[in-house]
């Protein structure tokens, strides 16, 4: 089913960009370099079968993603930290190889809204 | 309201979360509506950004490295104290479970993950209502406590004047027992005690309606007039004519004094008691245990007109060590758990199984200790018991003059009454008003006031109504001797009673002739020893006290008319300062 | 604590009951109930049937009463009172102020 949803939804980004004007390109910035911290630091806490971290990591990163519209991205937070809560975190290797996929098309989009936008000029 | 005025132009808003993009989106849309804000990206940086900013309003992410929210908002809510600074959890936590600890962890209402911009604009207009409502609660809170605190320093300045006025009393004196919250004159409840010049005790117990000031502000007079008339040696009844007539005065409609007020007099063994609204006072006789009931026949002072009050208060005969009660009415209608009333049964109980009198006071009062439902004492009840038992009688009077100068006048007075006078003026107050202008004599007017009294009553009772001093010998001879009386003075006609007072000047002092000079038939005193300390039929004429306060007692003419001579002298400490 | 005031058919008449505890908090309906009548009322009944506690002042409310209809030349009746609310009004010796029955 995460197949299926977009990995960005152009909507809420439109809507965040009237939020954030002139700091937008800086949000997209700071999101792309958090989740690369938390892709990769989610990886670490899965080869250590740390529950606790693999958790705290999810949810923190579930919030972010739903935040910027990456449904899909944030669904698989959702269902790892789900998995990292009932100390099944072994159980997620699939899932979390899904995540840094999705997550990669993601950060695709997102460089192409940045270099786009940044070439518009400044109201 | 008051709270809306105070509202800072910019309400700070504290916003913690770890996660960046979270945290710059909701500053920015916090922003958008005009508001500062303090990021924190955890639960510690959180709490120490609270105290140093003091925000109005937290948005706490619930899950934080360091410290989490739960945590977070409980230090906040402990660092806010009675200010409430609300707190928002931000969460993409959906189960009750979690939800439910973000409640108790103190926080006020949650926003979920994704953020939408106007649920957010919505909880943060809600949060600042209740916190401007709050506001306003504190501050009137806070009013109130402040007009309290006012009220009560305003009763501690009135309190102090009272006592000033009433301070020459002597409640404390050693055969005067009582119950009495120190602040009872602002629940109405009032208790004077004072020494006429002859030493006899004058009490009174009284209980204003209302509470607080009105009640404190009938105090005073009352207590102003006690002491200023009870000082000069006026009678009980014209004390209490003169109350009345105040407080009818100064008082509104529907205020007024339940009192009741005694007077001791040590020579004659008779208390004298007017009750006017108080609860039965009691006489216990501490030889046989009887307990008499003396119920209110008046009504309370403040209300009846000056022309309509009548005084006729109860003489009793007494012994000495007799114990006398008053209380107000606020030790009957003391309830108990079940909000059963004390009553008057239970205050009688404890005098008819007292077994030793001089425990009676403490019985009372433990009896009531033991029914009452609370630990408070009751603010609003009184308990007074007098021993009939002298006490340093002219002590208080004569301590408190003091003469400046020693000199000594030459002086003559008269003073004539005539029938309508003696019926219902009392000339001793002016007599011993006149004598204390004497320097010298003033100090002494304790002894003078007695002499007086001896001889102007001998004069009334014996010389002009011409009653036996024998008939009070016996207890019924007693009441009737004070019932002829009162009606052979209404039927007096052409009598008259004469006073001259004559001062000489002497070495050092003075000389305080007395004559009176009654109107009746008079009696044959030449057969009498008048110098003999006897009893023999004319002891009710207080003859061996006159001797032994006077130089000489001199009967003239048909016996209507007798002298006495007073010498006095300053005292050493007197002459030195005058010297 | 309710109170009722009924004048009577002729107009001259009002009667004023007093239900439950009868003490300060009657203060402002007991004025009311005689301040707001608007016939020339000669005679006034309080009824204390219903009366479980009178106070000291509900005693001034009483005195207030009189004061309003005309001091001395008042004519007011207490009536349908209980031993307890009697007790009270003996110990004032109201009974010279008012006809109690």
């Amino acid at each position: 089913m995460v197949s299926n949803m977009p990995h960005l939804d152009y909507t809420m980004l439109d809507e965040l960009k009237e939020i954030m004007d002139d700091e937008f390109l800086a949000l997209l910035r700071a999101f792309l370099s958090d989740s690369d911290t938390r892709v990769k630091s989610l990886r670490v806490a899965y080869d250590a079968g740390d529950h606790d971290n693999a958790r705290a990591i999810a949810h923190s990163f579930k919030g972010s993603s739903g935040n910027m519209g990456a449904a899909a991205l944030s669904q698989l937070c959702t269902e790892i930290e789900q998995l990292a809560k009932d100390g099944r975190t072994l159980d997620a290797g699939t899932l979390i190889g899904e995540l840094e996929g999705e997550y990669k098309s993601v950060a695709t989009e997102i460089m192409g809204v940045i270099s786009s936008d940044a070439k518009l000029p400044k109201k | 309201m008051d709270g809306l005025e105070e509202r800072p132009a910019k309400l700070n808003i504290l916003i913690a979360d770890d996660n960046p993009t979270d945290r710059m989106i909701l500053s920015r849309i916090v922003q958008s509506e005009g508001l500062s804000v303090i990021e924190a990206a955890n639960g510690l940086e959180a709490v120490e950004a609270f105290k140093k900013h003091r925000p109005d309003l937290v948005l706490l992410d619930a899950l934080m490295p360091e410290m989490d929210g739960f945590d977070a908002a409980k230090h906040i809510k402990q660092l806010s104290a009675d200010d409430l600074v609300p707190v928002i959890f931000l969460t993409s936590l959906t189960d009750a479970d979690s939800l439910a600890r973000c409640l108790n962890a103190g926080g006020d209402d949650f926003l979920t993950k994704p953020y939408n911009r106007i649920v957010l604009k919505a909880k943060i207009a809600a949060m600042t209502r209740l916190r401007n409502l709050n506001k306003t609660v504190l501050a009137q809170r806070d009013r109130i406590s402040g007009y309290n605190k006012h009220l009560l320093r305003e009763q501690e300045v009135a309190k102090c004047v009272f006592d000033n006025i009433a301070h020459p009393g002597c409640v404390d004196a050693p055969n005067i027992t009582y119950i009495l919250s120190p602040m009872a004159v602002f629940n109405g409840d009032l208790l004077l005690a004072a020494r006429s010049p002859s030493g006899n005790l004058l009490v009174f117990l009284g209980d204003f309606t209302g509470h607080g000031l009105p009640a404190a502000i009938g105090a005073m007079p009352v207590a102003e007039i006690f002491y200023g008339m009870s000082l000069k040696g006026f009678a009980m009844s014209e004390i209490l004519k003169e109350i009345n007539r105040k407080l009818v005065q100064i008082l509104p409609a529907g205020v007024f004094c339940c009192g009741c007020m005694a007077h001791f007099d040590y020579r004659k063994n008779v208390i004298s008691v007017w009750n006017g609204g108080l609860p039965d006072a009691i006489l216990y006789r501490s030889d046989s245990g009887e307990v008499e009931q003396l119920p209110s026949f008046n009504l309370p002072l403040g209300i009846l007109k000056p022309d309509q009050f009548k005084v006729a208060p109860k003489e009793l005969e007494c012994a000495e060590g007799d114990q006398f009660y008053m209380c107000s009415d606020g030790i009957l209608e003391e309830e108990n758990i079940e909000g059963e009333m004390y009553g008057e049964q239970r205050f009688l109980d404890v005098f008819k199984n007292n077994t030793d009198p001089s425990l009676i006071f403490s019985e009372q009062k433990s009896a009531l200790d033991a029914f009452r439902s609370t630990d408070d004492q009751g603010d609003d009840h009184s308990l007074v018991e007098i021993i009939f038992r002298q006490e340093d009688a002219h002590e208080t009077a004569q301590t408190s003059v003091i003469a400046t100068e020693s000199i000594s006048r030459d002086w003559r007075f008269s003073y004539e009454l005539r029938s309508e006078t003696l019926r219902s003026f009392n000339p001793l107050p002016l007599l011993t008003h006149i004598i204390r202008e004497e320097p010298g004599l003033s100090a002494k007017s304790g002894e003078l006031y007695t002499i007086l009294a001896e001889l102007y009553y001998n004069a009334l009772d014996h010389g002009v109504l011409g009653l036996n001093s024998q008939m009070k010998a016996s207890s019924d001879g007693f009441a009737e001797y004070y019932r002829l009386k009162e009606k052979r003075l209404l039927s007096l006609d052409g009598a008259s009673v004469a006073i001259t007072l004559d001062h000489i000047p002497k070495d050092n002092g003075g000389r305080l002739t007395i004559q009176v000079e009654d109107s009746g038939k008079g009696f044959n005193y030449k057969n009498i020893d008048v110098g003999l300390e006897s009893n023999s039929g004319y002891s009710g004429r207080g003859i061996p006290l006159l001797h032994k306060l006077c130089e000489r007692l001199q009967y003239h003419g048909k016996g209507n008319v007798v002298s006495v001579d007073y010498l006095w002298e300053y005292t050493n400490k007197l002459l030195t300062k005058a010297g | 604590m309710t109170i009722w005031a009924s004048q009577s058919e002729a107009g001259d008449a009002l009667t004023i009951k007093v239900q439950g505890r009868f003490d300060f908090s009657a203060h402002q309906e007991f004025r009311d109930a005689y301040e707001k009548s608007q016939e020339p009322t000669q005679q006034y009944i309080v009824d204390l049937k219903d009366t479980t506690y009178l106070d000291s002042s509900a005693l001034g409310m009483l005195l207030l009463l009189r004061d309003h209809a005309g001091g001395d030349t008042a004519s007011i009746d207490i009536v349908n009172c209980n031993s307890d609310v009697k007790k009270i009004l003996t110990i004032s010796n109201f009974e010279q102020l008012f006809a109690i029955k």
